[in-house]
């Protein structure tokens, strides 16, 4: 028992496959069940309506010629002249009568004798002859079960309602020389109206009967007619007993089954407008015969349908099964194959092992994701969206930027690529991931919102994180961009910003759109180099920090291109290189210039330039110092005052106490420009800043700077730049 | 109707002559090789012959097939006979439609009922001639007929001079059809003597319905029963007490001159009228007399408790419990006369224009005849005297009685309806006369010899030779004069008769031509050799 149960509760799939064929066969059984019962259901109908018919047809014939009884005895009624009469008064109305009686029985296919008795006369007719009433009695009219009395009150007694004599056998010489044989008559006795002063009696052979009632020997019909609870006649395959039939009649509805004699029968009965009840029994034998043949075509029809299904089934079971029991041996659950559970159980693990495998596999998703997203490898928007899903990322928004960060391999670098990561999963309002670039060392990421505000914050947070974590953290993003076939245009913007850092504030997001893409290469003016030199020859600290320093704002403030910057290193590097050659300092004292080019920012190539030229300085002799300071004075004099237009050399000099010419020459020697020509860089560079930073007209602007007279202020700038003022303005 | 030339051979051939046309004997016809002229079978293989076969409307038979006398016939000839049983009163019906549809059965077997051979046989030729074929294939027909001294078969030609039936022919011996019989048993309790006249008929009349013979205490007493028109029991009957000779279906006669004579305008119709109007007025004619019928009568006779009547015979008619156990023949004064019934053959059988077997058709009519086979057909089988039927040779003479007492109602044989052909001397030989027919023929005898009984027979008016038009164009005359006298007599017997409604009534038949309707069978019966 215990070992039925456990097999009973096993998750066995040969328990399902059983289970699922019991219901099936529970179904087919339903299915069988409800089809005996429509076609019981409608076999029985068919049987109660074919029962109804048959009686509606017998009851119409029969009332059809119940009616010819009505009319005759209206006519009757009607013909008072030959009908109402005494034989011994007037005989010849008789001759009148029987010619009328004659018509009657000529047309008639119902009754095959009419009698007519007037009831103040002693005489009954019929078509050929009068009869006396006594002789009509003993000798006329013998039937077999209605005596010489009887007949006499029905015919000779006034009477206002119909009376039927049931089928019984008739004899007399009514019968014997107006019939051709000696039938079972129905007599129909009808009262003339309204006087009621004549009877007929209608005399219907029991043939008429026999064509009327007949039914096949296979109906096992009885079929009758009755009236005022009597049998009238019957006819049919299977015997009722009268009086059990009337007794069954008189409570039976209009359609009813009824057990008559031991048999079960089908009762239907209708009364006629004559008064007649009209009966017909069937065996119920019939319906179960049919409902027999039914029953085996039901039968058919449900081996037909269950052969094949349990075929299939049979089919699908073993191919089932048999899966199972693979599955569990490939699970290596060998000892019960086919067990289902087992196969559940290790699914769940499979599953399992995938969704680990996928959750592992979520960033190397999200990874490929971007890399194809900023290759422009998706087909469509449409494509890429549906990449994004499956790396769960929601990538549907209106606008993405391309972030780029660097930092200098710093090991905290991946600590803070995982916050920016986190930091990017934890914004409801911007989606997106990042990748390492590590032959560029750098992180990519993309960035999608439908709020333009809401990336700012975000990128906002990433560069806070950056900061945070690298010592050197760059960001770069590219402009705000809604097309998807643009990522790679938008990887190269952000890759540009990136390549601009140190040109730019590196504390702050480098945005593409800041960074100035320039036609023409603007060559840091030579004044600055002159300085530089002057300042390492004359090993004048200050000089050279200022000039450094001036030369790293410029870089800063006018958003120079990378070209210009490289030709800036290029020419910082000639320029030392050259002060080398010129002193005591050998190659290995300025090594770390060479490097110029891959600074990070400006404050690295503000150090690395401060160095190398600190490092020329130091090999020089002390001689030079003085001069130094007088040029020294003199530039701080003219980065004072260049506004002023009272500012020229004279005034210069005086202040210097020293002789215009001798301002110009040591300034030259030590700068490698004349006084005037830096006076009037200093006011160019500033009328620039000037143009580019401010509304102030042409004209303000020269008298800004110390030109009183805007055209040779227009025309010096034209010479220096190489495009009028409000050319350099428009370009910038 | 059909309508016959009473002669020889030779007289038909005079006659025609005077008409111009030459007799046109049956030609011959072919025999096939499954026929045998003699002996039985008359067919090596069987072959089926349909027979439209004619009963009377009170004939109440069951199928021929199942009847033993026409399954022993069937056997003996090998001859399948299909047969289409047709009461009389639709014959005429079916008759026609029979013909009319084309379709003819072989033969036609109806010798109680009327198949105008004139008509179907002079005029359409739907039947075959049998002048010469009976002689060659009814050896037994034949020979009855050669053995009688006058042909009784002659009145069975045809206008053109051809026969076309095979005679049907009771021979009984009789000369009248009716006759009176009174209630003896109440003249004997009334103490009263036979009448011998009207008047004195009449006055017995009067004292059975008030003396009440029956002795009941009951006037119950139907002195005279009768009937209007209602056959043998009708005042066709009565007025021959009154001298009309009255035809049983015409109201014509022939007087003693050979006189074609109107039943209506002899004085004694007129006081035949009176006399029933005087018994109707006192009760002594039945109250029924003008509503009752042939089977009401014969019921009342069965039953008895009549005075006076007019009957067949008495024996074998179903009086034996009624009229039968009290009447006697009643011989009316020499005032009287009565029809004469000429006993002749009556067409019996024909055979169809599309019949192809008639040598085997008319030998197996032949083949009916055959003395026991006849009387097979006629009375039933032999020896089943026991139901009431059948016949049997008497051990004294060989000669066949009949054991037939009409009790049976359902028949089991064809009964009179059969092919029977027995003329006087060939009866004689062959039959013990049962004692109806004995009782008919003594009383025939002793009408004859009272001289009451017409001189020239009324069957005249049916031999005589009148053409198939006259023949149709007197139909209708016959029907007005008959549905006239029927209607008018009824009024007379109830109302009575005065000069001024028998003139009127006299007077009707003028514009009914019964002049020229007379004069018709006048003409003809003048043709004839009457004897």
């Amino acid at each position: 028992m215990k070992e039925i149960i456990k097999r009973l509760r096993s998750q066995s799939v040969l328990r399902y496959v059983i289970a699922f064929s019991g219901i099936v066969v529970l179904i087919v059984l339903v299915m069988g069940g409800y089809l005996y019962y429509v076609n019981h259901r409608s076999i029985y109908q068919t049987f109660l309506s074919a029962n109804t018919s048959w009686l509606e047809s017998v009851e119409k014939s029969h009332e059809n010629d119940m009616r010819i009884l009505d009319d005759v005895a209206t006519q009757i009624s009607l013909s008072a002249d030959i009908a109402e009469f005494v034989l011994a008064d007037q005989p010849q109305k008789s001759i009148k009568l029987k010619e009328r009686l004659h018509q009657y029985i000529t047309v008639s296919q119902f009754f095959t004798q009419i009698l007519y008795q007037y009831h103040e006369d002693d005489y009954l007719y019929n078509h050929s002859t009068s009869i006396e009433r006594d002789l009509f009695l003993t000798k006329g009219l013998l039937l077999e079960k209605t005596t010489a009395d009887q007949l006499s009150e029905l015919l000779f007694e006034k009477r206002t309602s119909m009376a039927v004599l049931p089928e019984q056998k008739a004899d007399g010489y009514v019968i014997s020389f107006y019939l051709d044989s000696r039938p079972r008559l129905v007599t129909y006795v009808k009262p003339v109206a309204p006087r009621y002063m004549g009877t007929l009696a209608f005399l219907v052979k029991d043939t008429y009967y026999d064509d009327l009632l007949s039914s096949q020997q296979e109906e096992k019909r009885y079929t009758c007619i009755l009236y005022e609870n009597q049998l009238i006649v019957g006819r049919g395959s299977v015997s009722v007993e009268e009086t059990e039939l009337t007794g069954v009649l008189a409570e039976a509805e209009e359609q009813q089954e009824v057990k008559l004699g031991g048999e079960h029968y089908l009762l239907t009965q209708q009364k006629g407008d004559s008064g007649l009840w009209y009966c017909t029994l069937q065996s119920m034998s019939v319906f179960h015969d049919q409902i027999m043949s039914g029953l085996w075509a039901i039968l058919f029809l449900l081996v037909l349908c269950s052969v094949p299904a349990a075929v299939f089934i049979a089919g699908l079971s073993r191919k089932v099964s048999g899966k199972v029991h693979d599955i569990n041996v490939l699970l290596n659950e060998e000892n019960d194959p086919y067990n289902v559970d087992q196969i559940e159980q290790g699914i769940r693990s499979l599953v399992e092992i995938n969704r680990e495998k996928e959750r592992a596999s979520i960033p190397l998703h999200r990874t490929r994701f971007i890399r194809f997203f900023v290759r422009n490898e998706f087909a469509d928007r449409t494509e890429a969206v549906q990449a994004a899903q499956k790396a769960q990322l929601q990538v549907d928004c209106r606008w993405y930027v391309i972030v780029l960060m660097g930092d200098g391999g710093n090991s905290n670098e991946s600590k803070a690529h995982d916050r920016m990561l986190k930091a990017i999963a934890a914004d409801p309002r911007v989606d997106g991931y990042g990748m390492r670039l590590l032959s560029k060392n750098q992180s990519l990421f993309a960035l999608f919102s439908d709020e333009k505000e809401a990336i700012e914050e975000l990128m906002a947070v990433l560069l806070h994180l950056g900061h945070e974590f690298c010592e050197n953290f760059i960001m770069s993003v590219s402009s705000w961009h809604e097309d998807f076939s643009e990522a790679s245009k938008a990887y190269l913007e952000a890759d540009t910003a990136f390549d601009n850092r140190f040109l730019m504030d590196n504390s702050q997001i480098l945005h593409f759109q800041d960074v100035a893409t320039r036609d023409r290469v603007e060559v840091l003016p030579e004044i600055y180099q002159q300085r530089l030199k002057h300042a390492i020859r004359a090993g004048n600290e200050e000089a050279l920090e200022l000039t450094i320093t001036e030369i790293c704002d410029k870089l800063k403030r006018e958003n120079q291109s990378l070209l210009t910057f490289r030709i800036l290193c290029n020419d910082m590097l000639h320029l030392l290189v050259g002060e080398v050659n010129e002193g005591q300092a050998a190659l290995q004292d300025i090594s770390s210039v060479f490097v110029l080019s891959q600074c990070q920012n400006i404050h690295d190539f503000h150090d690395i330039l401060s160095e190398g030229c600190r490092a020329l300085m130091s090999k020089r002799p002390v001689s030079e110092s003085k001069k130094s300071d007088m040029i020294a004075s003199a530039v701080a004099y003219m980065k004072e005052n260049f506004q002023s237009p009272d500012l020229n050399m004279t005034s210069l000099a005086e202040y210097l106490e020293i002789s215009p010419v001798t301002l110009a020459v040591e300034f030259k020697n030590g700068v490698g420009m004349s006084p005037s020509d830096y006076l009037a860089v200093l006011r160019l560079e500033r009328a620039k800043q000037l143009l580019r930073e401010t509304t102030m007209l042409v004209k303000e602007v020269s008298q800004a700077v110390g030109y009183e007279d805007d055209h040779v202020f227009m025309r010096r700038f034209k010479k220096y730049v190489g495009m009028t003022p409000g050319q350099y303005r428009n370009l910038n | 109707m059909k309508k016959r030339v009473l002669a020889t051979a030779l007289s038909a051939s005079m006659l025609l002559g005077c008409f111009g046309a030459v007799p046109a004997f049956a030609a011959e016809v072919e025999e096939s090789e499954n026929f045998n002229a003699e002996g039985y079978p008359i067919v090596d293989e069987q072959i089926t012959l349909k027979v439209m076969f004619a009963i009377r409307d009170v004939d109440s038979l069951i199928d021929p097939d199942e009847m033993p006398g026409v399954q022993a016939l069937e056997e003996k000839t090998n001859i399948d006979i299909e047969w289409e049983v047709i009461k009389g009163s639709d014959w005429d019906m079916k008759l026609n439609l029979m013909f009319a549809s084309g379709e003819y059965p072989d033969i036609i077997l109806a010798p109680n009922v009327n198949t105008d051979d004139e008509e179907f046989g002079v005029t359409q030729e739907l039947l075959i001639p049998l002048d010469g074929l009976t002689e060659k294939y009814m050896p037994i027909y034949t020979s009855r007929i050669e053995a009688e001294d006058d042909d009784p078969t002659s009145g069975l030609v045809a206008s053109n001079g051809l026969t076309y039936s095979v005679g049907y022919l009771v021979g009984q011996n009789i000369n009248t059809n009716q006759h009176f019989f009174i209630n003896q048993t109440w003249l004997d309790a009334l103490e009263l003597e036979t009448p011998t006249d009207v008047e004195s008929l009449t006055e017995v009349l009067r004292a059975f319905k008030t003396g009440d013979p029956n002795g009941n205490g009951e006037a119950d007493e139907i002195p005279l029963e009768m009937g209007l028109d209602t056959g043998f029991y009708g005042i066709r009957y009565m007025l021959p007490l009154f001298g009309v000779p009255c035809d049983p279906d015409k109201w014509i006669y022939i007087d003693d001159e050979k006189q074609v004579q109107f039943a209506v305008k002899n004085e004694g119709f007129r006081a035949c009228l009176e006399w029933l109007h005087t018994l109707y007025e006192e009760g002594l004619v039945d109250a029924e007399l003008i509503s009752q019928d042939i089977n009401t009568i014969e019921t009342k006779l069965k039953a008895g408790n009549v005075g006076f009547f007019t009957a067949w015979r008495l024996i074998a008619m179903g009086f034996d419990d009624g009229v039968m156990k009290d009447c006697v023949l009643y011989t009316p004064d020499e005032s009287a006369s009565l029809y004469r019934y000429l006993e002749m053959a009556k067409p019996g059988a024909f055979l169809t224009a599309t019949n192809e077997h008639v040598p085997e058709s008319l030998r197996l009519l032949d083949a009916m005849l055959e003395t026991e086979t006849m009387f097979s057909l006629y009375y039933g089988e032999q020896n089943t005297g026991d139901q009431g039927t059948g016949w049997e040779y008497n051990a004294e003479n060989g000669k066949i009685d009949s054991t037939n007492d009409g009790s049976v109602d359902v028949k089991n044989y064809l009964d009179c309806n059969t092919m029977f052909f027995a003329p006087g001397k060939y009866l004689s030989e062959t039959f013990n006369m049962p004692a109806q027919r004995i009782e008919k023929t003594e009383y025939c005898q002793i009408y004859d010899e009272a001289g009451v009984t017409q001189k020239y027979s009324n069957d005249y008016l049916d031999l005589a030779p009148l053409t198939s038009e006259q023949i149709q164009g007197s139909v209708l005359t016959e029907t007005d004069i008959n549905n006239a006298v029927v209607e008018n007599i009824a009024n007379f017997v109830i109302n009575g008769v005065t000069d001024e409604s028998w003139e009127s009534f006299v007077s009707m038949f003028d514009d009914m031509k019964v002049d020229e309707y007379i004069k018709m069978y006048q003409d003809a019966i003048d043709t004839m050799d009457i004897e």
